[in-house]
C-alpha cells in the first residue's frame, strides 16, 4: 500500500508541482489545503501518513497548525516548506512534532529524494513503536489473563 | 528518482508560472504606489512582506533562483521591520526600494 500524503500549501502551483513530485515517488495524495484550516479538518479526516507543511499560510499559519494537532501527531511525518529556514522557526516546528524541513528553492530531485528519505526513517521509527506497544499489550493481556503467573509458578 | 514525464510536466508547470510571476510583477509595481502613499506604513509593509514571501518561495521552487535570492533580500529586511527591530526611517526605506527595485528588474 501506498503511504499517504496530505498538501498543505496556498499557492495553487506549489501544490501542483508537490503533487506532481508525490507521484512519482509512488505517494497516494489524500487530499490537499489551501489555508491552515482546511490542513486541520483534513488532517482530520484522512490521518495521512505524510503531511507537507507551509508554514506561511493564511487565516492559520503552519506553526499554529502544529500547535494544534501536535498530540495527535503520532503516526505522521510532518514535513514543513519554507522559504526561509528561520531558526527560531525550525526549533518551534521540531518541538511540536516536525521531522522534516525542506527549503523551498531546494532543487527539485533533492526535494524527492528528502521527502523519501524522511518517510522511510519515519516509517521504520513507528513501525519499531508499534511492535513495542504490541509486546506490551500482549504482556499486559497474559498477566491479565494470569498465564504468566502460572508459568513463574 | 524523477523521469521524463516528470520533467515535461515540470517544465508545463514553470511556464505557467512565469506567466504568474509577470502578473505579481505588474501587483508589485502598483503596490509601490500605495507604499509612496501611506509613507511605508507597517501594515503596508507587512502586505508587501506576504507578496513578496510567495514570490521568494515559489520562484525557488520552479527555478528561477535569481529571483528568489532577490526576493529573499528583500523579504529578510521586510521580516526584520515587521518584527519590530527597526525603526522605519529614510534609510530602511531606501533599502527597501532599492531591493524592491532590483526584484522588479529580476522579474522583468
Amino acid at each position: 500500500m501506498k503511504p499517504t500524503l496530505l498538501i498543505a500549501d496556498d499557492e495553487k502551483h506549489v501544490r501542483e508541482l508537490l503533487k506532481m513530485l508525490a507521484n512519482t515517488i509512488h505517494l497516494d495524495i489524500v487530499g490537499e489545503a489551501s489555508n491552515g484550516v482546511e490542513a486541520i479538518a483534513l488532517f482530520k479526516e484522512k490521518k495521512p501518513d505524510i503531511m507537507i507543511l507551509d508554514i506561511n499560510m493564511p487565516r492559520i499559519t503552519g506553526d499554529e497548525i502544529l500547535e494544534e494537532l501536535t498530540s495527535e501527531l503520532e503516526n505522521t511525518c510532518v514535513i514543513m516548506m519554507t522559504a526561509i529556514v528561520d531558526r527560531e522557526d525550525v526549533e518551534k516546528c521540531i518541538k511540536l512534532g516536525a521531522k522534516y524541513f525542506i527549503r523551498k528553492d531546494t532543487p527539485i530531485y533533492k526535494m524527492a529524494k528528502s521527502i523519501n528519505e524522511t518517510w522511510k526513517a519515519f516509517e521504520l521509527i513507528r513501525e519499531n513503536k508499534n511492535k513495542e506497544k504490541f509486546n506490551l499489550k500482549q504482556l499486559f493481556d497474559e498477566i491479565k489473563d494470569d498465564k504468566m503467573l502460572k508459568d513463574i509458578v | 528518482m524523477l523521469d521524463e514525464n516528470f520533467q515535461e510536466g515540470f517544465e508545463a508547470l514553470r511556464g505557467n508560472f512565469a506567466l504568474k510571476l509577470q502578473d505579481k510583477l505588474a501587483d508589485l509595481i502598483s503596490f509601490e504606489k500605495k507604499l509612496e502613499e501611506t509613507n511605508y506604513k507597517l501594515e503596508v509593509l507587512q502586505e508587501l512582506y506576504q507578496i513578496i514571501h510567495s514570490i521568494s518561495g515559489s520562484s525557488g521552487m520552479f527555478g528561477f533562483s535569481e529571483i528568489s535570492e532577490a526576493a529573499h533580500k528583500l523579504e529578510e529586511v521586510l521580516k526584520t521591520v515587521i518584527k519590530g527591530n527597526i525603526i522605519i526611517e529614510p534609510k530602511i526605506i531606501n533599502q527597501i526600494k532599492m531591493l524592491l527595485s532590483g526584484l522588479k528588474k529580476e522579474m522583468g
